[in-house]
């Protein structure tokens, strides 16, 4: 089987080194270049296009996820795996869209990359289990937020949408054929959902969100 | 180290910059309660003035002490005349000194003439002139006062010599003019106490303004320095003991796979090198609590999602987000600022609240120009805001961090009902 042939991006020299003799050992893999400045990493991948790109995320100069963007459109068939000290979702989600499949932490052994290193060359993705389970509270945190704003009921929009005609209380009420105690109600319940203060403020927090037009 | 020590060597400057502020605003606070004393005794002196024109209808009533009626009709219309206008004039006046200075040559002159219709010298209204003097000297002091002296003096000589009974001899005039020395004397001496205590309740009062203003920026220097010094002290774990840690871990690890070391060596240096990888994972985790690079890589509203959705899996109680992704920060410190109080109001709801629901939410200005708004809103056991710890610093740092922004921190408390924090941006750091 051919060897592949990995790239190195970190601004630790020393790190660098560990690494690549780390990766060596292996015997199938092969460091062809390490750079640690991503403005020089770029030029280099683009001329080497090595298999596989070994990326760090804090870097000065250029950070790595801008390096990873700009990588994965000059190479992309090229594997590329983030390998850093940080374990926030925000970092996974901007990486794996920006082009990485594999995502190992510094703190992790030599297992995790070395596992990485081959889901990514076989084709497939690599998160290590410590950052998975952040970023799927992450994600069950959005899916909250946003099924809080699909919890409006019918009612509730056709209530905001006579707030925004200016209606008070009472025109509600008679225009939705409801007591003025079922209009407050709805309006507190709006408020609660919606974080207003008032009905001004529901209303704009409405038309921001487009919940009404 | 060279930016730190820059920095250090500015800041003396700004406490000099607040001391001279401080003095000169003391310097006319000091003037300002000066003139606030003289308006008061201007009114008081004014009300004398009308006992001392009532005790002359008086004299008019009911003794035939004058000679000369129709002058003392006079003198009574033109005493009427002076005090209404000077009592009118106290509140008019564009500087109250100079109506002081008014009345206070108004006055003996008044007394002169009610004396000379009355006896001069001997008069039974000569004690006016000790009261004016004593009353002058108290309000006026300084050069005025030999002024004022003067004046008193030659009224009671132009008296002696023109307006006295036969009998008054040059004995009474000297023994006069001795008590108005001596009025004037005791006058000098009320007037020094006055203002002695005067400049003490000022001295006082500028002593606390200024240890106020210190400590306020005090716990505002501190609160940035502790910010920038977690900042420093995250960078430095991750840039130099997180990767030195992962080259050691490294290095026990392909110490541990050498062929020629004995199995119980090997299984020694595999458990050091886990050992490091422990160490790894603990510093990872520290830089995070020091401070998350997520706040100034993605900001506040990414910071507290991730750390809410981390927080609301190890809290009793339900944990609600709701942010309005439309506001925006532009500066970096502001956002730092409410993440801390989110934090703040999370470690302390969780260990004094016990609440069963929290809402957090940043919602936009509700009025145009007005500044984003973060609640932190809990249904637990709320507390009394005047019963709290003095050690406890928690609320003071809250406060202080919003205000050192130029926002406002409101907390909101009713007993067994919960407790609401409120943060106001000023207009500028959000919209």
């Amino acid at each position: 089987m051919k060897a592949t042939s990995i790239y190195l991006i970190d601004d630790h020299h020393v790190l660098r080194q560990a690494i690549a003799t780390m990766l060596e050992a292996e015997g199938d893999l092969v460091i062809v270049g390490q750079s640690g400045e991503g403005r020089a990493a770029i030029n280099e991948i683009a001329e080497l296009k090595p298999d596989l790109a070994i990326v760090d995320l804090k870097m000065p100069g250029m950070g790595g996820l801008a390096v990873i963007g700009e990588i994965a459109r000059a190479v992309p068939k090229m594997g590329i795996i983030v390998f850093t000290m940080y374990d926030n979702p925000a970092y996974v989600w901007e990486a794996t869209n920006g082009g990485a499949s594999g995502y190992v932490l510094k703190s992790a052994g030599k297992d995790d990359l070395l596992r990485a290193i081959r889901a990514v060359r076989s084709g497939a993705a690599y998160l290590q289990a410590e950052v998975t389970k952040p970023l799927l509270q992450r994600l069950a945190q959005d899916a909250r937020e946003q099924g809080r704003k699909s919890l409006l009921s019918t009612r509730e929009v056709q209530v905001l949408e006579c707030l925004s005609d200016g209606q008070s209380n009472k025109v509600i009420a008679s225009s939705l054929a409801i007591s003025e105690d079922t209009v407050k109600a709805h309006l507190k319940s709006l408020y609660e959902k919606l974080g207003a203060s008032d009905r001004a403020h529901a209303v704009a927090i409405a038309l921001r969100q487009q919940l009404i037009e | 180290m060279l930016i730190r020590r820059a920095r250090q060597r500015e800041r003396p400057k700004l406490v000099t910059v607040l001391e001279a502020r401080d003095h000169i605003e003391a310097d006319s606070r000091f003037e300002q309660h000066t003139l606030a004393h003289l308006r008061q005794a201007e009114r008081e002196v004014a009300w004398l003035r009308w006992l001392g024109i009532v005790a002359w209808v008086l004299i008019l009533l009911w003794r035939d002490m004058t000679s000369d009626v129709g002058n003392a009709w006079a003198v009574l219309g033109g005493g009427l005349i002076y005090t209404a206008w000077s009592h009118w004039r106290i509140d008019r006046a564009g500087s109250i000194r100079a109506a002081a200075r008014l009345t206070s040559v108004g006055d003996p002159i008044l007394a002169a003439l009610m004396c000379a219709m009355t006896g001069g010298i001997g008069s039974l209204f000569y004690p006016f002139f000790y009261f004016t003097l004593l009353a002058t000297v108290f309000r006026l002091g300084g050069r005025d006062v030999v002024l004022i002296l003067a004046l008193n003096a030659a009224l009671s000589v132009v008296l002696f010599f023109f307006a006295s009974a036969p009998d008054i001899r040059l004995t009474d005039l000297t023994i006069a003019i001795f008590y108005l020395v001596f009025a004037t004397l005791l006058g000098v001496m009320l007037a020094r106490w006055a203002r002695k205590n005067l400049s003490l309740a000022t001295s006082r009062e500028k002593a606390f303004r200024l240890a106020r203003d210190r400590t306020r920026l005090l716990l505002r220097r501190l609160i940035g320095a502790q910010e920038e010094e977690r900042r420093l002290v995250a960078g430095d774990l991750h840039d130099r003991l997180g990767h030195q840690l992962f080259v050691l871990q490294q290095g026990l690890g392909s110490l541990a796979d050498h062929d020629k070391l004995p199995d119980d060596l090997k299984l020694r240096l595999k458990s050091l090198g886990n050992e490091a990888q422990a160490c790894a994972n603990d510093v990872r985790l520290m830089m995070n609590d020091l401070r998350p690079t997520v706040l100034d890589d993605f900001g506040f509203c990414e910071a507290v999602r991730e750390y809410v959705a981390r927080m609301s899996v190890n809290v009793p109680f339900d944990l609600t987000l709701k942010i309005d992704d439309t506001v925006e920060f532009d500066e970096r410190a502001a956002e730092a600022m409410l993440f801390r109080i989110v934090q703040e109001s999370l470690i302390n709801i969780r260990k004094h609240a016990k609440a069963t629901r929290v809402v957090i939410s940043l919602a936009p200005p509700v009025y145009a120009g007005g500044g984003a708004v973060l609640t932190i809103s809990d249904d637990g056991e709320g507390f009394d805001p005047h019963k709290t710890e003095p050690g406890h610093l928690g609320l003071l740092t809250m406060r202080e961090r919003a205000e050192a922004l130029g926002g406002t921190f409101e907390i909101s408390t009713i007993s067994g009902e919960g407790t609401t924090v409120t943060v106001t941006l000023p207009e500028g750091h959000a919209a």
